[in-house]
C-alpha cells in the first residue's frame, strides 16, 4: 500500500456507500416504507417529548433568576458530555465493523488504494454512522435551548460550529481505540468486549440517571433541590473536555454574547490533530489489526461443566426432538455475547421497575382504596408492556436466530408445528417467573389488597402465554434470516408490528378485566355481597379475557406457522 | 429411491425448471449436471424441500414429498453448496443436535457420531466451536451431519467447493461406498471428471428442461460424437453456439 493520496480517492471510496443507500430507497417495498413511517412517528413523538421536557424545565428555572445561570451552564454541560460520551462509545462499536469486518474490505486493501485514503474514508462512513441517530435526538435538546434563549440564532450557529468538531474528536479517538484493540486482542474477542462493555455503559446510565430521581425535578417545593440534583449528578467536568469547549461556546452564544475564540481554536484545531493522529496510527498498525480480524481463532473451551450438565440432566426429561432443539437454543444464547449481554439490560430494567414502587412516596399506604387498587391494576398494564419490551427482544427473533442454518430443520423430518411450540415452551417458563416476579414484587410495594394481586399473577399468567404465542407466530410470519447481529431483528418491520399487536393484546385483556375488578372492589367498598348481575357480568368477563388469551396463541401460530411452511429458503 | 414427475418451478414469468421426469433407483449414483442458472440448484432444493414445486411430484424412498413430508424427509440426507451452521455449537453437538430432530437417541448415537466424526477427519476438533472452523471443514462436518441418520437417499450440491484434494477424494469414496450397499446418491456437480469417475448415470439439465440422461455411453451415443470425455460431450449437448466458440478456438 502507498501512502500518497488524494481528495479524489477519498471521494471515489465513499461513492459505493452512497449509492447503496440510493438502491435500497429505490427498492424499497411496502414493508420497508411502513417501517420508516413508523420509525419516524415515534422519532418525531419521541422528539416533541424531549422537546416539551426541556423547554418546561428551562422556562421553570429561568423563574429563580439567581439560580438560572449555573443551572443552565450545568445542563448543558451535562448534554455535550453526555453526547460526548455516547458518541464516543458509538464510535468505538461501529469502527469496528467498519474499519475491520465489512465485506468490501478484502478487495479494498488488496487493491492499490492508498492507505490514508482508505482510512479517511472509513473515518468518514463511521462518523456517520455513529452520530447520525445521537444529533438526530440532539436537535430537540437544543431547540429547546434555542427557543428559551434571548439569541436564538446565535446559539444555533454556536451549536452548529461547536458540535461538528465534537463529532469529528468522537470519532477518531473512538476508530483509534478500536485500532489499539485489534493490534493486541483477536478480532472476535474485540467484539465481544465491546458488546458486554456497550450493554454495561448503557445499565450504568440508566442507573445513574434514576437513582438520581429526576421526577424530583417536577416538584415546585424542591427548587432547592434541585441545584443538589445537579450538583450531585454533575459528570466530572474538566476544562481539557472538548465538551466543556463546546458549553463554553454555547452559553457564550445562548447569552448573545461574543463567541469566543479560545474554546473555537481549541476544537476545531483539536479535531484537526484527532484526525492526524489517527491516520498516523492507521499507517502503523491498521494492516496487523486487519490480518488479525482475518485469522480463526481456535475456538475456547466450548462447553462449561457446571452449566452444560444440569442443562442436559433437565433436558433429558423431554423427548429427542424438543431437547435438542432446546439444547441448542440454550447454548447458543450464553455463548453468543450479543445474546446474553442484553439479559444486563433487562436486569437493569427489572430493577428500575421495582426501584419506581419501591421509592414511591412513603404516605402512599394511606392513600384510598380506591387509588391503590388503581395503581395496581395500571400496573398490571405496566408489566404487561414490560414484557411485551423483553419478547421483542428475546421471543420474536427466536425463529429469525436460526439464521442461514434454518435450512437444517427445514430438510429435517420436523414439521414447522413441532418447530415452532418448540420455540413457544423454550419461552415461556423465563418469561413466567419475570412476569411473577414483577407483579408480586411491586403489588407488594404497592401494599394492593390480596384480591388485586392475586387477580394481577393470574392475569399475567395469562398474558405471558399469549405474549409469547404472539412472539413466536409473528416472528415465524416476519422471519429475517439474513443478519449481522440478533439484535437487529428486534427493530425489523415485524419487530414493530409484533409491538403494535403486543401492546393491543395488552390493553385489550386489561379493558374486560376492568369489569371484574371494578364490580369486586365496587361491592367490598362498599361492604356488600356481588349480586347475580353483577357475578355475570364478572363471569362473562373472564371468559373473553380467556379467550382472548388463548386467540393470542393460537391465532399467530398458526398464522405465523403457514407463512413459515410457505416459505422458499 | 428418487424419482420425479413433471416438476415444474416458475418464478413470475420464469420457468426455472420445467417438466422435469427423473427416476434414480436404489444403488445408483446420479450425477446432475448444467450450466450455470440451468435449474440444478432448484431442482436439488426442491428435492429436499427448501423449495414447494409450482407443479409435479417427488418422491422419495417411496413418499410423496408434499404429502408425506415426514416420512419423506426421515430417509433424506442432504449436503448443500454453502455450510451454513449453528455456530456457536461444537462439532460433536451439532451432530448430537441433527440426530435429534430426525429422532435418533441413545443407543449407540456417541458411538455413530465419533465414528463420523472420524471419518471426515474432525475427530480432533469435536469440542471446538464450529465458528472457528475453516469452509472446508465446515462442509466436511455437514457430510458427517447428513449420515448421521443413516439416510436413504442423499442428495449433494456441489460437493467439491472448498474441499482439499484429500477431503474430495474422501467424498468420492465415501459415496461409492454408500451407493453399494444399496442407497442412492444424487449429486450435482460442475466437476465434470468426478460426475464421470464416479456416477453410474449422468442427467444433463439446459435452460430448466433435463436434455439428456444416461450413462456415458449413453450420453455419448446421444451427442453423436465418438470422442469419450464428458467435456466435449456436455459442451455439444448443453452448448448449441457456445460450443461452436469453444470448438473454433480449440481448431
Amino acid at each position: 500500500m502507498t501512502f500518497e493520496f488524494t481528495a479524489r480517492q477519498i471521494l471515489a471510496l465513499l461513492v459505493p456507500a452512497g449509492q447503496g443507500l440510493r438502491n435500497q430507497r429505490h427498492k424499497a417495498g411496502k414493508g420497508e416504507l411502513f417501517r420508516i413511517l413508523l420509525f419516524a412517528s415515534i422519532t418525531l413523538a419521541f422528539g416533541l417529548l424531549v422537546f416539551g421536557g426541556f423547554y418546561r424545565l428551562l422556562l421553570y428555572i429561568g423563574r429563580f433568576s439567581e439560580f438560572t445561570a449555573p443551572l443552565t451552564h450545568q445542563i448543558l454541560d451535562t448534554v455535550s458530555t453526555f453526547v460526548l460520551t455516547v458518541l464516543f462509545a458509538s464510535s468505538v462499536i461501529t469502527a469496528l465493523s467498519v474499519h475491520y469486518l465489512s465485506d468490501d474490505l478484502s478487495l479494498l486493501v488488496s487493491s492499490p488504494v492508498p492507505l490514508p485514503a482508505l482510512h479517511a474514508s472509513r473515518l468518514i462512513m463511521t462518523a456517520v454512522q455513529s452520530s447520525w441517530m445521537v444529533l438526530l435526538f440532539s436537535v430537540p435538546i437544543y431547540s429547546a435551548f434555542a427557543v428559551t434563549a434571548p439569541a436564538p440564532w446565535q446559539f444555533l450557529l454556536a451549536v452548529a460550529i461547536g458540535l461538528p468538531p465534537l463529532m469529528v474528536i468522537a470519532t477518531a479517538v473512538g476508530s483509534m481505540v478500536t485500532s489499539m484493540l485489534m493490534a493486541v486482542f483477536p478480532a472476535r474477542r474485540v467484539r465481544e468486549m465491546l458488546i458486554l462493555l456497550g450493554a454495561l455503559f448503557v445499565v450504568l446510565l440508566v442507573f445513574l440517571i434514576r437513582v438520581q430521581q429526576p421526577e424530583k425535578l417536577l416538584n415546585p417545593r424542591s427548587i432547592y433541590d434541585v441545584t443538589e440534583f445537579f450538583t450531585s449528578f454533575r459528570s466530572p467536568t474538566s476544562p481539557m473536555l472538548p465538551s466543556s469547549w463546546t458549553t463554553s461556546l454555547l452559553i457564550a452564544g445562548r447569552r448573545a454574547e461574543p463567541l469566543l475564540t479560545l474554546p473555537l481554536v481549541l476544537l476545531w484545531s483539536t479535531a484537526a490533530a484527532s484526525v492526524v493522529m489517527s491516520s498516523w496510527l492507521a499507517r502503523g498498525i491498521y494492516l496487523r489489526g486487519y490480518t488479525s480480524a482475518q485469522e480463526s481463532r481456535p475456538a475456547r473451551l466450548s462447553s462449561l461443566p457446571f452449566i452444560d450438565r444440569p442443562l442436559e440432566a433437565l433436558a433429558g426429561v423431554f423427548e429427542p426432538r424438543f431437547r435438542s432443539l432446546l439444547l441448542k437454543d440454550v447454548r447458543t444464547f450464553i455463548r453468543d455475547s450479543t445474546q446474553w449481554s442484553q439479559l444486563l439490560l433487562l436486569l437493569a430494567l427489572v430493577v428500575v421497575y421495582l426501584y419506581n414502587f419501591s421509592v414511591l412516596p412513603s404516605n402512599f399506604t394511606f392513600a384510598t382504596f380506591f387509588l391503590q387498587n388503581l395503581f395496581s391494576f395500571l400496573n398490571l398494564g405496566l408489566a404487561g408492556f414490560v414484557l411485551s419490551a423483553v419478547a421483542v427482544r428475546f421471543v420474536f427473533p427466536s425463529i429469525s436466530a436460526e439464521g442461514r442454518a434454518f435450512w437444517i430443520v427445514r430438510s429435517s423430518p420436523l414439521t414447522t408445528s413441532q418447530f415452532l411450540w418448540s420455540k413457544f415452551w423454550t419461552s415461556v417458563p423465563p418469561l413466567l417467573v419475570l412476569s411473577q416476579v414483577l407483579t408480586w414484587a411491586s403489588n407488594h410495594f404497592l401494599g394492593a389488597s390480596a384480591f388485586m394481586t392475586v387477580l394481577s399473577a393470574v392475569t399475567i399468567l395469562l398474558i405471558t402465554f399469549g405474549i409469547v404465542g404472539l412472539g413466536v407466530g409473528l416472528g415465524a410470519a416476519f422471519p429475517k434470516f439474513k443478519f449481522e447481529n440478533v439484535t437487529q431483528i428486534a427493530g425489523s418491520a415485524g419487530g414493530l408490528i409484533y409491538m403494535i399487536a403486543a401492546s393491543t393484546f395488552v390493553a385489550a385483556v386489561l379493558f374486560f378485566e376492568a369489569f371484574p375488578a371494578y364490580f369486586y372492589l365496587s361491592a367490598q367498598y362498599r361492604g356488600v355481597p356481588l349480586d347475580s348481575r353483577a357475578m355475570m357480568i364478572i363471569g362473562g368477563a373472564m371468559t373473553i379475557v380467556v379467550l382472548l388469551n388463548i386467540l393470542a396463541v393460537w391465532l399467530p401460530m398458526r398464522w405465523g406457522g403457514r407463512r413459515l411452511a410457505a416459505m422458499e429458503i | 429411491m428418487i424419482r420425479l414427475t413433471g416438476v415444474d418451478k416458475r418464478y413470475g414469468a420464469r420457468d426455472a425448471v420445467k417438466g422435469l421426469s427423473l427416476h434414480v433407483p436404489a444403488g445408483e449414483l446420479f450425477g446432475f449436471l448444467g450450466p450455470n442458472g440451468a435449474g440444478k440448484t432448484t431442482t436439488i432444493k426442491m428435492i429436499a424441500g427448501l423449495l414447494k414445486p409450482t407443479a409435479g411430484d417427488i418422491f422419495l424412498a417411496g413418499h410423496n414429498l408434499q404429502s408425506e413430508p415426514v416420512k419423506a424427509k426421515a430417509a433424506l440426507g442432504f449436503i448443500p453448496d454453502r455450510p451454513f451452521l449453528y455456530e456457536k455449537l461444537s462439532a460433536t453437538e451439532f451432530l448430537r443436535f441433527v440426530a435429534g430432530i430426525y429422532g435418533f437417541d441413545g443407543n449407540g448415537l456417541e458411538g455413530r457420531i465419533d465414528e463420523l466424526l472420524e471419518l471426515v477427519e474432525l475427530i480432533h476438533v469435536r469440542s471446538e466451536l464450529i465458528e472457528s472452523f475453516s469452509h472446508g471443514m465446515k462442509q466436511r462436518l455437514v457430510m458427517a451431519a447428513a449420515f448421521v441418520h443413516q439416510p436413504r437417499v442423499l442428495v449433494v450440491d456441489e460437493p467439491m467447493v472448498g474441499l482439499d484434494p484429500k477431503g474430495a477424494r474422501l467424498i468420492k469414496r465415501v459415496f461409492r461406498e454408500y451407493c453399494d450397499q444399496g442407497n442412492t446418491v444424487f449429486v450435482s456437480t460442475h466437476t465434470l471428471e468426478v460426475a464421470q469417475a464416479l456416477c453410474d448415470r449422468i442427467g444433463i439439465i439446459v435452460n430448466g428442461s433435463l436434455v439428456a440422461c444416461g450413462t456415458m455411453d449413453e450420453l455419448q451415443s446421444r451427442a453423436e460424437t465418438q470422442q469419450h470425455d464428458l467435456e466435449q460431450i456436455f459442451l455439444k449437448l448443453t452448448g448449441g453456439e457456445g460450443f461452436k466458440e469453444v470448438q473454433d478456438s480449440s481448431d
